[in-house]
């Protein structure tokens, strides 16, 4: 990747991979958890942005953290599942229970979805009751922290797992992941504490492509959607053929709006406005981030994508799954795919619930 | 903007716009320049010394749909230096089609050959060529010709009996009158030739090559099967370096070198291109041992200031990258490293040439 003056802002996500032996210390193996993942944090890698997120593939069945949920963070986060199948963005290949709430109230799903965890409120067990894909499907974390915290509730909690994470890192790995602590009050899960209720039916939501919640859209979202489009912007030939766009209203008034999308095709993303073909600020900060669909290879993305930075319209160029931070106020774009070998994944993190555009030349 | 370090380099095709609408209607005596009707419709004519930057090098791009002769009552003519005619169809999914029938003469013996397909016309400096007749147009966009002239001064001798300095002299007067520049340095030839197409004997039949005898790319594929024992050789060797085309390169393209072209020192590609995204994949910035223009031309005969797609090019070993959506012309002068092309975007199939001076052609990566 060329140096340059923005060159801190573009991260390889592979310096974010959790080792498999950091991920069997943890005692996830053989699990519903991550069979490869990403794990970027504000505080490390993302030069201090309140944002913690993941990128994984999922194959296994389970649980993902036996005997240790639900547990909690200082922060609110989204969680989102989604497939792999780039010509159906509403196929996700799995079935997952998730539990909210002190209640541990069971929620089921079997399409891309999010699940909305405001900051301090119990969540998880989370089991992957059945994998139908093929090659497995994908997990996100948006969580708004710099630091990954988590307090762990679970009454099955192992003095070999409060150990494991009190341990500090094997020599050479990056660490600690995430900083835990242990719950004075723990909670039992048990199919008979579970509970079916409805009090939190407002925190998971399908991700619903963005081509439908078009044609559905209220006075207010058409609004906004026009604002983004005003000034001759259109979509390039490189964009997304369908994509999943939820703002903060959708996201229980989390200050959080991200995208998500398969791209299969050459060429710019944005058509206009203006010469540079849409370069434009945020007022708030936002991270782009690219990763590639073969579960086989988490390193691999498929495609070489150029993107501008700064008002020199400074150019980068990568090959591997990468995340690109945008600080407010810092003109980016366009961004350009020079080709694409196999299609590839998009999501942006706006840390704002709404996602404000300003073109600048 | 900041002046840009080569910005010289990256020109537009109107630079060298004629209007042939005013040519024709110049009020000169029949016979003048650019009075047939065969004649372009449409044309750009750039040349090395007002254009391209001194490169020994002029070059034309036009569109045509009238029936006749090009010249009438001008030919034979005569240049001090080589050129290659090349006339192309502007069907983007067929590379063979041309969709008219042309005749062009040769030689003082003006032995008249046809063809209706897309063809290089190879002419040694100094030899008598033309008359040029259209003689039937069934394209119903009608078909592209472009001109590469190893001189960076466009300079013709007449030889046809219709000419005389008196024609010469008005039309140069007429059109400075309408405030247009004719780029042609006309003269005219004591010996005089009578108009006299004959049948061929095959003398000059090893100047007239159909495109389809290069290097030809289709549908995004080189046709190995049909490549000569040194077009595979050039070709494992571009191979042997990594290079493969991207995904923005060529639908249908054919190459032809010095060895194709009479032995003239030149090499050109002519191919349609519809897709986004880089076109060389395995080599990015690189460098030829000698100078080369990239021309990047629309296919829509009623506009020839529509390219139809947005491009970006590199320039020089600090990258400056130049994007433009207009037809232009890329100066890449030897040594000055250039590339990647990435194509933004494309809403009509375009057309692209480049034009390298020398008989063969070599790259060597910068970076």
């Amino acid at each position: 990747m060329a140096k340059g003056k923005y060159e801190h802002l573009l991260k390889p996500l592979n310096i974010a991979t959790i080792p498999q032996m950091m991920r069997d210390g943890a005692g996830f193996r053989n699990t519903g958890n991550a069979d490869s993942i990403y794990w970027l944090n504000g505080k490390e890698h993302l030069e201090g942005l309140p944002l913690n997120f993941s990128w994984g593939f999922y194959t296994g069945l389970g649980d993902w953290h036996p005997g240790m949920d639900p547990h909690i963070h200082p922060y609110p986060e989204a969680l989102l599942w989604v497939g792999l199948d780039p010509d159906n963005v509403e196929y996700l290949g799995a079935k997952i229970s998730y539990c909210l709430g002190e209640e541990l109230e069971v929620h089921t799903f079997d399409k891309p979805s999010v699940v909305i965890v405001p900051a301090g409120m119990p969540h998880c067990p989370s089991i992957t009751e059945d994998v139908t894909s093929p090659i497995g499907y994908s997990f996100m974390i948006f969580s708004l922290g710099a630091e990954p915290t988590t307090t762990w509730m679970g009454a099955g909690i192992t003095d070999q797992q409060m150990a494991q994470r009190q341990q500090p890192p094997p020599e050479g790995a990056r660490g600690p992941l995430m900083v835990s602590s242990f719950s004075d009050k723990r909670i039992e899960v048990s199919p008979e504490t579970l509970t079916y209720g409805h009090k939190y039916d407002h925190l998971v939501k399908p991700l619903v492509p963005f081509k439908t919640s078009l044609e559905k859209l209220t006075p207010e979202e058409r609004a906004q959607f026009e604002k983004v489009t005003s000034g001759g912007m259109k979509v390039g030939p490189g964009n997304a053929d369908n994509l999943v766009w939820m703002y903060g209203k959708d996201l229980e008034g989390l200050e959080l709006n991200f995208t998500w999308g398969f791209y299969k095709s050459p060429g710019v993303w944005h058509r206009g406005p203006g010469d540079s073909d849409g370069a434009h600020v945020h007022p708030t900060d936002e991270v782009l981030v690219f990763v590639g669909t073969d579960p086989s290879d988490i390193d691999y993305l498929g495609a070489e994508i150029s993107i501008d930075m700064g008002e020199e319209h400074e150019r980068y160029v990568f090959d591997r799954p990468t995340a690109v931070i945008c600080p407010r106020g810092l003109p980016h774009n366009p961004v350009i795919a020079r080709y694409v070998d196999r299609p590839y994944a998009f999501f942006l993190i706006g840390l704002s619930g709404e996602h404000g555009t300003t073109y600048v030349d | 903007m900041a002046k840009r370090k080569y910005e010289h380099l990256v020109k537009p095709l109107s630079v060298g716009g004629m209007d042939m609408g005013v040519m024709k209607d110049l009020k000169m005596p029949k016979g003048a320049f650019a009075n047939g009707p065969g004649n372009a419709d449409t044309l750009v004519w750039l040349n090395g010394r007002d254009h391209l930057e001194g490169l020994n090098l002029n070059f034309t791009w036009g569109f045509y749909s009238g029936i006749g002769d090009w010249h009438t009552g001008q030919d034979p003519h005569t240049h001090p230096y080589p050129e290659c005619l090349v006339f192309v169809g502007l069907d983007s999914a067929n590379l063979n089609y041309l969709g008219a029938e042309i005749e062009i003469c040769l030689g003082e013996e003006q032995e008249a050959y046809t063809f209706d397909v897309p063809t290089v016309v190879s002419v040694p400096a100094g030899m008598p060529h033309c008359p040029l007749t259209t003689k039937r147009v069934w394209s119903p966009k009608s078909f592209g010709f472009y001109l590469a002239s190893l001189g960076a001064e466009p300079a013709t001798t007449w030889m046809g009996e219709g000419i005389s300095e008196e024609v010469m002299k008005a039309m140069q007067e007429a059109a400075a009158k309408s405030g247009r520049q004719i780029p042609m340095t006309s003269y005219v030839s004591e010996k005089r030739i009578k108009k006299n197409p004959r049948k061929p004997t095959g003398k000059y039949a090893h100047l007239i090559k159909p495109l389809n005898t290069g290097m030809v790319t289709q549908r995004g594929q080189m046709l190995l099967d049909n490549l000569k024992p040194e077009q595979k050789k050039q070709y494992d060797e571009m191979a042997k370096k990594g290079m493969k085309p991207g995904p923005g390169n060529a639908d249908h393209l054919t190459w032809l070198f010095g060895r194709d072209l009479a032995g003239l020192d030149v090499n050109f590609s002519w191919g349609f291109y519809s897709k986004p995204g880089i076109w060389h994949r395995g080599m990015g910035a690189h460098v030829h041992p000698v100078d080369e223009v990239l021309v990047f031309a629309g296919l829509d005969p009623t506009d020839i200031n529509y390219l139809g797609a947005k491009i970006e090019i590199d320039i020089g070993e600090e990258h400056e990258r130049y994007v433009f959506e207009k037809p232009t012309v890329v100066i890449c002068p030897k040594g000055v490293p250039h590339a990647p092309l990435v194509t933004r975007w494309v809403d009509k199939p375009y057309a692209s040439y480049g034009i390298i001076l020398s008989g063969e052609y070599k790259a060597t990566a910068v970076d």
